[in-house]
């Protein structure tokens, strides 16, 4: 019993260490308490007439937000790390380059371009920020796969090819899983570059935590503006804890043993 | 048995392998031996489809393997690379069972020859569960060549194994590896610009240059009757005496009887051994023993000197 309630304790004081852990409780606990952040709104800024945003709870405006930050991401990563494979394999080999220059200059086209661009085709709402949120991910995630996969050992390629594993088993079982650590890079990149963007997809009229941030610059209420980015900054940090937690998990998972 | 017939192949302009025809026996420890770009890894990766030829033709075993799936081939040969070319991400153990399990092996199937390997490479059990990097070079290739042997196949191709290993470790691996050979009656086909090497572990051998097929035969047939100066030179020109010393036994040159000689050596060392010996301690003469002590004869300098080569 007394060793159980050690241990127990032992986890505990472990579980509190993690700085994920914490963060996830901050964020949890200023998306539910904004609401009664008002006394501080009024103080921070005196002169505004409303200090909370009430239009939709933030509860929802966070979960719209993920929403859009995880369809774009999930699509953005089939897609690039599609397109990733198919240029290291020997038929797309023709296309590394030019995945190299689109990558490149396709960072930095603006997402409020995109996003312009994207409204004529698609209307307002959500579907033009996913999309444009997904055309911007999907470059790291790429760059990523590519490096990834470039990085297996010709040698080891090369046994593989002659104890007779077919390209898909040398994909499967070899390429990948050597790749998989860039790729979750490319990908901890772009969910986070996201997190950031996806604000601005408010202006196209999807609903996130940048619609208090669109609504608090164009009625000049400082207050909104700062409530929508404390909570996508906490967001985006917390995110950032995910991954690097999984980083962890996939190189004592035995991907990559320390040495 | 394997066989090429008038095979070549270019990688672009430039030839590889030209007009290449070779025959390698069951049970042989065949060694294409040359310099670095004479096409012996060329030859030896066409063996297993790694690279197609462009003209001529190749058989394993009767069957041209152009009509066979090139995995099927290749999970039906060994193959081992210099550098070992481990999978970083499995464990010594799962390098190991890479081709068992391509061909679907049990579980228990795959256990049992994992301890099978383990005894026949004399591999410390203890580094089965460590990942690649956690090995020294020469407990990789030790486990390089379990791999390649892990599903019994009848040929191996080597492409020089033991090249980037210390004296130590690769005199070791190659020791274990004529051994295995010699138990098995596998054919091994291994590449390597080190003539020691080749002279050391060599059945047959051939000696190639500029993608051209050079001498062929026994490694004592070549040292004695090398058939241009290319060949002479790549066995070592002035050394090539020495070289064919120490593919001699001491026994073949051994006078039987008694002996009082201080120093002695045994019948299986090599003549070059013996001349070290002599040289080193300063005699004409040795006795020669057999593995258990027990002494035979003597060898004397002269006899070395006059030999007429007993091969």
């Amino acid at each position: 019993m007394r060793t159980d309630r050690r241990s127990l304790i032992a986890a505990m004081i472990r579980l509190a260490r993690r700085p994920g852990l914490w963060l996830m409780v901050l964020l949890i606990a200023v998306i539910f308490l904004m609401p009664a952040a008002g006394p501080l709104m009024r103080w921070l800024f005196p002169g505004v007439p409303r200090p909370v945003y009430t239009r939709a709870s933030f509860f929802e405006l966070t979960l719209a937000h993920a929403e859009l930050v995880a369809i774009s991401s999930l699509a953005a990563a089939v897609i690039g790390i599609g397109f990733g494979i198919f240029v290291t394999r020997e038929s797309g080999r023709e296309f590394a380059p030019m995945a190299g220059a689109i990558a490149a200059t396709g960072q930095t086209f603006p997402p409020v371009a995109v996003l312009a661009l994207t409204i004529p085709v698609l209307g307002y709402g959500a579907a033009p920020a996913i999309a444009a949120l997904c055309l911007y991910a999907i470059f790291p995630i790429i760059a990523a796969t590519i490096t990834g996969i470039e990085s297996v050992p010709a040698p080891t390629r090369d046994a593989a090819m002659g104890m007779g594993f077919a390209p898909r088993d040398i994909l499967w079982r070899i390429e990948l899983p050597l790749a998989f650590p860039f790729i979750l890079a490319g990908l901890r990149n772009a969910v986070i570059i996201n997190i950031g963007t996806a604000a601005i997809g408010s202006a196209a009229g999807a609903l996130s935590l940048g619609s208090p941030i669109i609504e608090g610059l164009s009625a000049s209420n400082p207050a909104y503006v700062l409530e929508g980015a404390v909570i996508v900054a906490l967001l985006a940090v917390a995110a950032d804890r995910c991954f690097a937690w999984l980083e962890d998990l996939s190189r004592h998972g035995g991907l990559e043993q320390p040495g | 048995m394997i066989e090429l017939r008038n095979v070549s192949k270019s990688f672009g302009a430039t030839p590889a392998v030209a007009d290449f025809s070779l025959k390698i026996e069951n049970g042989a420890f065949f060694v294409l031996a040359g310099p670095s770009g004479c096409g012996k890894s060329t030859v030896l990766r066409m063996i297993n489809a790694m690279i197609v030829p462009g003209k001529g033709q190749i058989e394993v075993d009767g069957q041209d393997i152009r009509a066979m799936e090139p995995e099927k081939l290749r999970r039906s040969i060994g193959y081992v690379i210099q550098s070992a070319g481990l999978f970083p991400h499995w464990t010594a153990a799962d390098n190991v069972l890479a081709v068992p399990r391509l061909l679907k092996w049990s579980p228990s199937r795959c256990a049992a020859r994992l301890d099978a390997l383990v005894a026949l490479l004399r591999i410390d059990p203890a580094l089965l569960d460590r990942y690649p990097r956690q090995l020294s070079g020469g407990q990789q290739q030790r486990i390089g060549v379990a791999r390649a042997l892990a599903a019994d196949p009848d040929i191996v191709l080597m492409d020089e194994p033991f090249a980037a290993l210390d004296p130590v470790s690769r005199a070791e691996l190659q020791d274990e590896l004529r051994g295995i050979h010699a138990r098995s009656g596998k054919t091994i086909v291994f590449v390597t610009h080190d003539m020691d090497e080749a002279l050391r572990l060599a059945t047959g051998m051939a000696v190639m240059n500029g993608g051209r097929l050079i001498q062929t035969g026994s490694p004592a047939s070549i040292l004695l009757a090398p058939v241009d100066d290319f060949v002479r030179d790549f066995l070592g020109g002035e050394s090539l005496q020495l070289r064919l010393l120490d593919l001699v036994p001491v026994e073949k040159l051994m006078k039987p009887g008694k002996t009082k000689a201080t120093e002695t050596i045994a019948a299986g060392a090599s003549l070059k051994n013996a001349l070290n010996l002599m040289l080193a301690r300063r005699r004409s003469f040795l006795g020669v023993e057999d593995a258990s002590g027990k002494r035979l004869g003597e060898i004397h300098l002269n006899d070395i000197v006059a030999r007429r080569d007993a091969n």
